[in-house]
């Protein structure tokens, strides 16, 4: 085959175009840290980052959401425990109550405490967090329970409605409790005996009473109880979701992320590559038979 | 017996012949680099000896030579290695548009990334999320209007850029057909005066090479099949070049389309349909043929760009249609928009089914509105006026108004006839007050990469309009949560004015008007059961809108979501791109290939031409010194004889 001059620089022009297009492809792997830069590089690793993505934003989401679960919940538990802490002290008030040696003036006293314990109850089911009552329900822009000036219970709570919230694909969890488990109208009714009995006003039955308030401390504690099983299962759910994540992430790195060793062991190779290329071209082209002829 | 003076005339026989050599080895060393050349040789020939043999030829020893000449000045090619170069130069130009075209698209896209429609949906699910946790605060559904309308702004920002590129891309068409006319126009006039050369016994190598190489220029073009008619002269001559189309095999098309035949020529050129808020190409034309895409066999950067920006088939797809304003009082449009008295005229495109062509224009056909008349009257009176008109009219609900099974309404003229055949022209004062005045064309079928995209994105923002608005008006906003009649939930996102059945919709998507008044109209809550209202403190619905991209949708195709369509078509933008890299390589290094064996043969090499250039020197000089040799003969003749006993 005859070989010219200009088939030879040709040649090396477009050998060394392709090593720069070769170093260039590393280089750019470099800075990025990614393996492709565009779909056609891969597209089954680029059809599988997008989803990938997408499944951590899902898992990013849901762990958000999390925290607003928690809000509902540990609130919820605390304001529980309040009005627990509250009826105890009233059925201790109801058991002081029947005791016969009792002067009235005692038991005007203790009426006006179980008044103010009252109105405390009221307070708690009102519990807002985050502008919004959670003893309500959905309907999370009303207070629960509404009082008079007097102190006299106007209206409870009859909105049973669970406000769900997605902790992962497709488990939707009721954060609240039924306010018309706890708080409900014959609680504030039962109270308002109970202060009767202790003003003279009432029936005198004080173990009505107290066998009332145990019934509303046993709601009180089932509701908790309820709650703290719901509490156990977003532990379990939270777990998951962060095992998940580092699932997705190693996941999504593995897929698209550029051996770095690999890739500047390619570089450095491809760079010798590259010189020795140069130093053959500068030799191949320069003498021609022009340089040996006087 | 020969002549005395014999000897010079072979020595200066020799002297002009080696000359003539010396001066082609330095043509060929000038043009060592210029395109196209190929390096040419001085054929020598003895010249004819004596004494010829003849009835009175002298009785003498054998013929003696009579020295040499310049026979001819030939170009060293091998016009084999042509018709293969040309081959894989219009593949490599073919593959070459179209990679360039989807790289540019895989540019606007950008996915995978964190900036792509892909993140951007993702995020609105986001806010949607958070809102169905928060469903009273008000922030969070400022960050779901905000989002939303990224999402819309996203859709019309890839729809835009990718039009632009389109646009592009029918500009490069057009430069392409110049290109291919003027390069034929030149090589007619090489043609004509080769023709008035080659009859005079020359050989015009320097005129051959400058065709063959606007030959090569036009192969990247259009594939080519080359042929030649002799223009008499001498044997080597080339003679007249006809063109005509090839086949991808290399074969001329069946029935022949002729380029340029001797001195005529037909001009290519490229007709441009605007139709589905897309220009495509209609047809290729050459001289007075018309040809669809998949006729035009001939590949090359022709072909290669009118694949990328996007074509016609042959399929009928869209009837011409125009859509009217929204009309909020549907059962008396004289009481909103329209003046009683005022007229609609009409004229479309019918089906005759035995016909030929198998349509025919409708005839034109007059409305007036009447006082008091509905839309539904109105939409009657189209249908019934004439039989004849090629028209029908329909009754749509608008998007991006409350209620799909409400008022307002929309009413849609299309023609019976399906196709690009297809028009429709509206007139008159009431037209002009429906918004409906003008003409409109029909489409087939739209192919090609850009149209496939446009096509696709249109498809998909529809799609997630249709669905996230139906899911949307399903629930309760914070002005309707105590009763779902008044007023009803509007939608989310709102297509465009012109948008019908999905065409146009990416490029005009955008928020609702009145979810851009208010954030309060965010339909975040669901019925309690049994209730008939709806709580403040629900957010199922803002739950279920955040799961609108992953719920399958039949107008995508079976059991795809929005997201999956999305992920497949982005798929198979990256394996289709794949693809024409790995062609355009494959075609771009045979070319390379066949280059090599083409300079192998044609090139210049300075070396041989330095070793040819001392080769004639010291022929020249040997022949001088003959001449010389010669004359110092003639002077002892001359000079020296008959001077015997002076």
């Amino acid at each position: 085959m005859r070989v010219t001059q200009s088939m030879l620089s040709n040649n090396m022009l477009r050998n060394i175009s392709n090593s720069y297009e070769r170093m260039g492809k590393y280089q750019e792997q470099l800075s990025t840290g990614k393996k492709i830069q565009k779909p056609s590089d891969d597209p089954v690793v680029a059809m599988k980052g997008m989803n990938y993505r997408t499944e951590l934003n899902n898992i990013e989401q849901y762990k958000r959401n999390m925290n607003e679960v928690h809000n509902w919940m540990d609130n919820s538990d605390a304001s529980l425990d309040k009005a627990t802490k509250a009826l105890q002290r009233l059925r201790e008030l109801a058991v002081q109550g029947s005791n016969g040696t009792y002067e009235e003036e005692q038991r005007k006293n203790i009426a006006s405490e179980v008044k103010q314990i009252k109105e405390h109850l009221a307070d708690v089911a009102n519990t807002k967090v985050n502008d919004k009552y959670i003893f309500n329900g959905t309907s999370t822009s009303e207070p629960p329970v509404e009082l008079d000036d007097n102190g006299e219970v106007l209206s409870t709570s009859t909105n049973g409605n669970p406000v769900k919230i997605e902790v992962s694909k497709g488990v939707e969890l009721p954060t609240n409790i039924n306010p018309e488990n706890v708080f409900s109208e014959k609680l504030f009714k039962d109270i308002d005996n109970f202060v009767d009995r202790l003003e003279g006003t009432g029936d005198g039955d004080y173990d009505a009473s107290i066998s009332d308030l145990d019934v509303h401390i046993k709601n009180v504690v089932n509701e908790r109880a309820d709650l703290g099983a719901r509490m156990n299962r977003v532990e379990l759910i939270e777990d998951r979701l962060s095992t998940q994540e580092i699932i997705t992430t190693a996941n999504l790195s593995d897929n698209e992320d550029a051996e770095m060793e690999k890739v500047i062991t390619n570089l450095k190779t491809q760079e010798s590559v590259h010189r020795a290329a140069l130093g053959v071209g500068a030799r191949i082209i320069q003498p021609s038979l022009m340089d040996f002829l006087r | 017996m020969s002549s005395t003076f014999n000897g010079l005339e072979v020595a200066k026989r020799a002297l002009f012949t080696q000359q003539s050599a010396l001066q082609t080895t330095g043509h060929n060393i000038s043009n060592a680099n210029t395109p196209g050349y190929s390096r040419q040789r001085v054929n020598f020939e003895q010249t004819a000896p004596f004494p010829p043999s003849s009835r009175n030829r002298p009785e003498i020893p054998g013929q003696v030579g009579s020295g040499v000449q310049a026979g001819s000045v030939q170009r060293v090619r091998e016009e084999f290695l042509d018709v293969q170069f040309r081959g894989e130069n219009s593949k490599q130009g073919y593959f070459d548009s179209l990679t360039n075209a989807i790289n540019k698209m895989e540019e606007i896209m950008n996915e995978p990334t964190e900036q792509g429609l892909s993140k951007t949906m993702d995020r609105f699910s986001n806010a949607l999320q958070d809102l169905s946790d928060n469903p009273q605060d008000a922030g969070a559904r400022s960050v779901v209007r905000q989002r939303g309308a990224s999402v819309a702004e996203t859709f019309n920002y890839i729809s835009n850029s990718l039009s632009t590129i389109q646009k592009d891309l029918k500009n490069e068409t057009n430069v392409t057909v110049k290109d291919i006319n003027s390069t034929l126009t030149q090589i007619k006039n090489l043609n004509k005066q080769i023709g008035e050369i080659e009859p005079n016994g020359y050989l015009p190598n320097d005129l051959y090479d400058e065709r063959d190489r606007l030959i090569d220029d036009l192969s990247n073009m259009v594939n080519v099949d080359v042929s030649y008619t002799s223009n008499g002269g001498k044997a080597m001559a080339q003679g007249q070049v006809s063109i005509q189309l090839a086949d991808e095999t290399g074969k001329p098309m069946s029935p022949q389309v002729s380029l340029l035949d001797g001195e005529n020529m037909n001009k290519v050129g490229v007709t441009y349909n605007e139709t589905m808020g897309q220009t495509l190409v209609d047809e290729i034309q050459v001289g007075g043929q018309s040809f669809s895409f998949d006729e035009f066999e001939s590949q090359g950067k022709l072909k290669g760009l009118v694949r990328s920006m996007g074509y016609m088939g042959d399929k009928p797809q869209v009837e011409a249609f125009s859509v009217s304003t929204s009309f909020s009082k549907v059962d008396d449009i004289t009481a909103s928009d329209l003046d009683a008295g005022s007229t609609i005229t009409i004229k479309g495109t019918s089906t005759v089914d035995d016909g030929d062509p198998p349509y025919e224009q409708g005839e034109t056909a007059t409305i007036t509105i009447e006082d008091g008349m509905s839309l539904q009257d109105l939409t009657d009176a189209i249908n019934n006026e004439t039989e004849n008109t090629g028209v029908v009219a329909e009754i749509v609900p608008a998007t991006g108004e409350p209620g799909a099974d409400v008022t307002p309404k929309r009413l849609v003229l299309k023609t019976e006839h399906v196709g690009k055949e297809a028009s429709l022209s509206v007139s008159g004062t009431a037209a002009k007050s429906l918004g409906i005045q003008g003409e409109t064309d029909g489409s087939n079928e739209a192919k090609g990469i850009y149209a496939d995209m446009l096509q696709n994105l249109d498809d998909m923002a529809f799609a997630f309009t249709e669905e996230f608005n139906r899911a949307h008006r399903e629930g309760y906003n914070l002005k309707n949560l105590e009763d779902n009649e008044n007023p009803k939930t509007p939608n989310f996102f709102t297509l465009g004015q012109g948008s019908y059945e999905g065409i146009g919709a990416a490029n005009s998507m955008s928020i609702s008007k009145e979810i851009q008044q208010s954030t309060d109209n965010i339909a975040a809550a669901q019925e309690a059961e049994g209730e008939g209202r709806a709580y403040i403190g629900n957010g199922d619905n803002a739950r279920d809108l955040a799961n609108v991209r992953n719920v399958s949708l039949e107008e995508l195709g079976k059991k795809t979501s929005v997201s999956s369509f999305y992920e497949s078509i982005i798929g198979d933008m990256g394996v289709q791109s794949q693809e024409f890299r790995r062609l355009e390589d494959n075609s771009s290094t045979l070319k390379q290939s066949v280059e090599e064996r083409r300079q192998s043969v044609s090139g210049v090499s300075l070396d041989e031409e330095m070793s040819n250039m001392i080769k004639f020197q010291h022929a020249y000089n040997a022949a001088a010194r003959n001449m010389t040799t010669v004359d110092e003969m003639l002077d002892k003749i001359i000079n020296g004889m008959g001077r015997v006993g002076r």
